[in-house]
């Protein structure tokens, strides 16, 4: 076989919470598999699951109140995230996979310098030399496209815009030359002329470092410009998985499809128009029906949607989908 | 780093507080004095010598005529006792001293002569009817005064100045300066305030800092600590640890040398004290502080590059709540001094030499026979120092408050 080999395989992984109603799975068996270099988007509404997914995989939540179901896998590089100790995440934390956070307004620590900050992680993953860690904050830096970088080192979070700090985030992620890139709505707190800008600059950054991307969004213009793949989310499952164009041209899921429709659009005749929606509510993850999740939305229902829930399964040679009807 | 904060615009912003640059500049002459007696400006000895009669009235106030007659009496018999040992009379002599003040090199028989002169105006004196209300006493009770001042050796011109400056706030029923007393009391209170607000502030802010971020058990146990803690009444758990401790004597042994610290004589009780029941308020706060820093996205961006627990702790969520903890230190400053004044009054804090709180105790007696100089002088530096404090405190805060222009 001529396939690359994965850099990072997710198998069954269920994330659940522990509340006060009881146990809710807030990601229910999503598996896929990213490549290296490749542009992975994870999108989908709020609380689909999206963001758990990838602080799942960074294990980053607490402890304490969720846990992971025993059949997930994190397999990366040989290792099984889903059951690391706490050392091995710490070395594979920042180093080797890095994230990226939605608010770049408080992802930063307000009391230290942007040099000190990036100065840290390079002191704690790399074993360059002072000077050494100076060069390669300033590189950084510049990577980033921020001007001025050895003034900007001195300067504190306060003193910098929310796209600069954006753009220092992505830096601080950089810096120790991470495989994986996790972006968890990396533009969803910037204006839009920031938003492309900050687009492009990961564009160009993976081009050049050949990071993997996993881009975390619910914003499908994000997922348009940046991705090679998408994996569309619905109440903590995977509903579709689709090469970029594909899924765009050809949505095969009704709920990816009815995404899709209710993107605003500036057609002369739609002036004054209702903008198209998605009727009826997500269903509480504490009440799940028994069939599909989608069925109580879906213009394409039939009786048997609401008996079984279908299986993830593919229907062309690049794309899954989770439906009984899928559209052709 | 020092220049650029001075010309930053929080420093503008403080310097511009005339009242705060008092103060700050008030705390810096406690400071340099505290210093100064550390490095032996003032050392206990002094405060606890008698430089003249007892309780006169500072800045060099009369006293009422009979009292000014009967101390010039007790110096008369003194001498005169001493005269009476020929055998020893130097050594009878030289244990007459008032601070600076020695008997004059001068044969016995001038001292005896002198001694008789002023015993004859003394009885001329004792024997008005109301030495009181008569000034035409006055000059008598003056030649009396000379008369006895001879009887010592004239002071250089700089060892008068400084038996001024130990006049200057009048002396206490033992004839100590009051004026040492209170400036040697500036250490000692300087002292327990930067010890205990700096050990109570330590310890409740890792107390507190670990409860909120490590949360589960560790957590269960430093509130039930506070809650325990704070819920016996302030000043008895005070006594209480005061007591214990008073007369303890610890015994260990340092490279091989025993070694026994009188526990019962040093601050050691006084820290214990305090200590124990001021870290509470410090915990409280940054515990507070903790459990809203930690749920900030820049903690777990902290923990997204791989850091440990302790590491985000100790580096990124204690450096948050710096400036709680510097407020918490000027306030439990003042708190310690304050307390430290209670403790001495009722006898548990200081133990050896002079504090603010054993002067206002020493002065009970004075104040009831209308002798205000001790307790005045205690009060009011007690005063100034806590009141510059505040208003210090207080300007940090606005200065430190970006909302506040």
């Amino acid at each position: 076989m001529d396939q690359p080999q994965p850099i990072l395989s997710v198998r069954h992984l269920s994330t659940c919470f522990r509340t006060d109603r009881g146990v809710v799975t807030a990601v229910d068996d999503v598996s896929f598999d990213l490549f290296p270099g490749e542009s992975l988007g994870i999108v989908g509404e709020s609380g689909c699951g999206k963001s758990v997914t990838s602080k799942s995989i960074m294990r980053l939540l607490p402890e304490h109140l969720s846990f992971l179901r025993p059949e997930s896998q994190i397999l990366f590089d040989g290792m099984n995230l889903a059951r690391a100790d706490e050392r091995t995440m710490r070395e594979v934390r920042g180093n080797r996979i890095a994230m990226i956070f939605q608010e770049p307004m408080t992802a930063l620590n307000p009391v230290f310098t942007i040099g000190w900050q990036l100065d840290e992680a390079l002191k704690y993953h790399t074993s360059l030399g002072r000077e050494g860690r100076r060069q390669r904050t300033i590189e950084m830096l510049r990577l980033v496209e921020i001007p001025n970088p050895e003034k900007r080192i001195r300067e504190f979070p306060h003193q910098l815009s929310g796209g600069m700090r954006q753009r220092v985030l992505i830096a601080m992620a950089l810096c120790c030359e991470p495989e994986i890139l996790i972006a968890d709505e990396p533009t969803t707190a910037l204006d839009v002329t920031i938003q492309a800008q900050i687009l492009r600059l990961m564009e160009n950054l993976k081009q050049r470092l050949g990071t993997a991307i996993v881009m975390i969004t619910h914003n499908l213009g994000v997922i348009a410009q940046t991705c090679d793949r998408v994996i569309v989310m619905y109440a903590g499952r995977i509903v579709e998985s689709a090469p970029v164009k594909q899924l765009f041209h050809q949505p095969r899921h009704p709920y990816t499809k009815a995404l899709l429709e209710s993107i605003p659009r500036m057609n002369p005749g739609d002036h004054g128009q209702r903008l198209p929606s998605i009727e009826g509510i997500v269903p509480s993850l504490y009440d799940l029906p028994p069939g599909c999740r989608f069925a109580d939305r879906c213009p394409r229902r039939q009786p048997s949607c609401v008996e079984a829930e279908p299986e993830l399964e593919p229907v062309d040679s690049a794309s899954l989908v989770r439906c009984f009807f899928p559209w052709e | 780093m020092t220049v650029r904060w001075l010309q930053s615009r929080s420093a503008r912003k403080f310097f511009r507080h005339r009242p705060a640059v008092v103060a700050l500049v008030v705390i810096s002459l406690y400071l340099a004095v505290a210093v100064a007696v550390l490095l032996g400006g003032v050392t206990m000895e002094q405060t606890l010598e008698r430089i003249g009669p007892g309780n006169l009235p500072g800045f060099q106030g009369r006293q009422l005529a009979e009292k000014r007659v009967e101390d010039c009496a007790m110096v008369l018999d003194r001498v005169e006792k001493a005269l009476k040992r020929p055998s020893n009379l130097r050594a009878a002599l030289g244990e007459i001293r008032y601070g600076l003040l020695r008997v004059a090199d001068r044969p016995p028989e001038e001292l005896r002569a002198l001694v008789d002169q002023g015993w004859e105006i003394y009885d001329e004196l004792v024997e008005s009817p109301d030495l009181n209300a008569d000034p035409s006493l006055l000059p008598q009770i003056e030649q009396l005064e000379r008369l006895t001042g001879q009887l010592f050796a004239p002071l250089s011109g700089w060892q008068s100045l400084v038996r001024q400056f130990r006049l200057l706030l009048g002396t206490d029923r033992q004839g100590r300066s009051i004026m040492l007393r209170g400036v040697y009391s500036i250490k000692v209170a300087i002292q327990i305030g930067v010890i205990t607000a700096f050990i109570s502030v330590l310890i409740g802010s890792l107390l507190g800092a670990s409860a909120a971020f490590f949360g589960g058990w560790v957590d269960h146990v430093v509130i039930w600590l506070y809650t325990t803690l704070s819920s016996i009444p302030y000043l008895v758990l005070l006594v209480v640890l005061a007591y214990a401790f008073s007369g303890a004597v610890w015994q260990f042994s340092l490279l091989g040398r025993p070694l026994s610290v009188d526990v019962g004589n040093t601050l050691i009780p006084v820290y214990v004290a305090l200590c124990a029941t001021f870290w509470i308020g410090p915990c409280r706060v940054i515990r507070g502080e903790t459990l809203k820093i930690k749920q900030l996205e820049y903690v777990q961006a902290a923990t997204a590059t791989g850091f440990g627990r302790l590491y985000i702790l100790v580096r990124h969520i204690l450096p948050n709540a710096a400036h709680l903890m510097l407020i918490n230190f000027s306030l439990l400053f003042i708190g310690a001094i304050k307390s430290e004044v209670i403790l001495s009054f009722l006898g548990l804090g200081v133990k050896r030499g002079p504090s603010w709180g054993i002067m206002i105790s020493h002065s009970a007696q004075e104040v009831i026979n209308g002798f205000f100089w001790q307790i005045g002088a205690a009060t009011v530096f007690m005063l100034v120092l806590v009141l510059a404090f505040n208003v210090l405190t207080d300007a940090l805060q606005d200065v430190f408050d970006p909302k506040h222009l």
